[in-house]
């Protein structure tokens, strides 16, 4: 919760648009109530887990709706810390859903399904983020049928977009190793009491799964952030770009250390922040139930 | 599709297999299993090691399907086409050796998560079940405990609560104290104990010779993936009439 205060701390300081101020408060929100669901009590599992779950999807849609509606802020006027908090926050939120199902389709029971998502994700892992983001950005341009209007969509979409499709594999990867994780009888012990696959999957193996992968998943989190500064090289000004247009200017000339200590704090505030509360997460989903204790 | 559907006579036996063949790849586990166990009949299954006891029981609620042969539960005939293999597991239960309770649920959650998925029963008479399961298993105290909590005898306790919340026709317990040491071994007998003397379908993998002569109406032995003798078991275990079971005999005890 201190993460989500402190987001939006710099979210409320970055930008004055009532319309970012609403898409970045429906994202603290999501993550928010995603934190605040999980370290709820395990008795209230069932509720819990449609709570998240129904949260997960009306949030994201809620979040893409406000990016896209708000009137009047192109977005290649955003800018700042806020640009990188949102490429994260909005990737990271994409992601996981996304990734869940590649990982679901990669060991489900259909043969396409299972051989699209293991080439995609094959595919991308061999890919560098920055190619994917220009690629979203050039080729794209191109592609994208026009009949939909959706080569006008405009370039932060896109590179969100991007950034979600890059980031889902790596979540896949990450459940998939905690699903393979599991214990044979954990599978065995819910076929044995009748179970059908989607309620072992969605009660007793993808809990256990996540928990498992949460190490890995908070890696991710925190390389989304810093890869979030790769979005100056097309043309946005997130924090890193802000840092070196400001150390071109005369006033701050010969004050470039400063300028990127400054900035590099505030990246590892961030980071470290995050890093703190996945530990904190692990530690309570593990309390006393013997999964993830070192 | 009469084959889905439980006869209404009470005339089949509970279990019934007939020339059941099971090959691991090119591994020839089962070996042609005929046998047939009548509602109420504890059975007990002894034989050395990899003589496919494991395997047979695992056949039983198709956990692990049969390569040929026939398995009738219930009235219901096993096979790839039997619809909704999970309605015919969730009328036999199962204790495994090494208890694979869910560690993220407490041991109320373990019992009541079946019934409530499954069975669709509601929240509370639910939760009563699990209260009246873990106090007759002795556990009226650990109701709250997560898995991790509670010794392996303990757990293996609430892994029985957990196949009982079913209430199943049959139980198959595959070496439920395999893992466990004397003291503990002995809480989850007489735990099984009961269940056979309340009438209950069991099939009992174990190498508890002792607790076998006790319990059993009839004792299997297996050897090499076949039933090599089975009887009473005075008679199989007292004085057996093959040479295998013999040798084996004279190694656990
Ligand atoms: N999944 C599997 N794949 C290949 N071979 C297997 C598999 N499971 C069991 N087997 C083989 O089948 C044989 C019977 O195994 P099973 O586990 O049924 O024996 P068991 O009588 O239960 O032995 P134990 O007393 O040690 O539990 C063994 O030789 C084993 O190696
Ligand atoms: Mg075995």
């Amino acid at each position: 919760m201190f993460a989500s205060v402190v987001a939006a701390l710099c979210l409320a300081a970055t930008t004055t648009e009532e319309a970012l101020m609403w898409a970045s408060g429906g994202i603290v929100l999501g993550w928010g109530g995603l934190g605040a669901a999980l370290l709820l009590k395990q008795r209230s599992m069932w509720l819990l887990q449609r709570v998240v779950i129904v949260g997960w999807v009306a949030l994201w849609p809620l979040a893409v709706l406000l990016l896209f509606a708000f009137g009047g802020v192109p977005t290649a006027q955003w800018g700042g810390f806020y640009l990188n908090l949102l490429v994260t926050a909005v990737a990271a939120m994409g992601a996981l859903p996304v990734g869940l199902a590649l990982a679901l389709a990669r060991r489900g029971p259909y043969r396409v399904l299972r051989w699209a998502a293991t080439g995609y994700i094959e595919v991308t892992r061999g890919l560098p983020l920055i190619v994917v983001l220009i690629l979203s950005w050039l080729a794209v341009q191109r592609f994208l049928p026009s009949l939909l209007g959706l080569n006008t969509v405009g370039l932060l979409p896109r590179l969100l977009t991007a950034y979600i499709l890059f980031t889902a594999v790596y979540v896949a990867v990450a459940i998939t190793g905690g699903l393979n994780g599991l214990p044979r009888g954990q599978a065995e012990a819910c076929k044995a009491l009748g179970m059908s696959g989607t309620q072992s999957l969605r009660l007793v193996l993808l809990p256990q799964a996540f928990r498992r992968a949460l190490p890995s998943l908070a890696g991710e989190l925190i390389d989304l952030l810093m890869s979030s500064t790769l979005i100056s090289v097309l043309g946005l000004t997130e924090m890193l770009a802000a840092a070196r247009a400001t150390t071109e200017q005369p006033a701050f000339f010969g004050r470039q250390k400063e300028v990127l200590l400054f900035v590099g704090l505030l990246f590892w505030i961030v980071a470290f922040t995050l890093s703190r509360l996945s530990r904190r997460l692990e530690r309570r989903l593990s309390g006393g139930s013997g999964i993830g204790e070192r | 599709m009469t084959d889905a559907t439980p006869t209404a006579e009470a005339a089949h036996p509970m279990i019934t297999c007939t020339d059941v063949h099971k090959w691991y790849g090119t591994y020839h586990a089962l070996r042609g299993i005929t046998v047939s166990i009548e509602a109420g009949e504890v059975v007990v299954v002894v034989g050395p090691s990899g003589s496919a006891k494991s395997t047979f029981l695992r056949a039983l609620n198709r956990l692990e399907p049969h390569t040929s042969g026939e398995i009738w539960i219930d009235g219901v005939r096993l096979d790839a086409h039997t619809p909704k293999i999970h309605r015919v597991r969730a009328e036999i239960g199962m204790v495994f050796q090494q208890y694979n309770l869910f560690p993220h649920l407490s041991a109320r959650d373990n019992v009541t998560l079946a019934p409530r998925q499954v069975r669709k029963m509601p929240a509370a008479e639910a939760d009563a079940l699990a209260v009246s399961l873990l106090e007759r298993v002795g556990l009226g105290d650990k109701i709250n405990s997560f898995p991790s909590e509670l010794s392996g005898g303990q757990q293996q306790r609430v892994a029985i609560a957990r196949a009982l919340a079913m209430s199943p026709k049959a139980m198959l317990f595959d070496e439920p104290t395999s893992a466990l040491d004397p003291e503990m071994t002995r809480e989850v007998l007489a735990v099984v104990r009961e269940l056979a003397g309340e009438g209950m379908t069991l099939v009992i993998a174990t190498h508890e010779m002792g607790f076998a002569r006790e319990v059993a109406d009839r004792v299997l032995f297996f050897d090499e993936g076949q039933i090599v003798e089975q009887g009473p078991p005075a008679q199989v275990l007292g004085s057996p009439r093959e040479e295998r079971t013999r040798r084996f005999l004279a190694q656990v005890l």
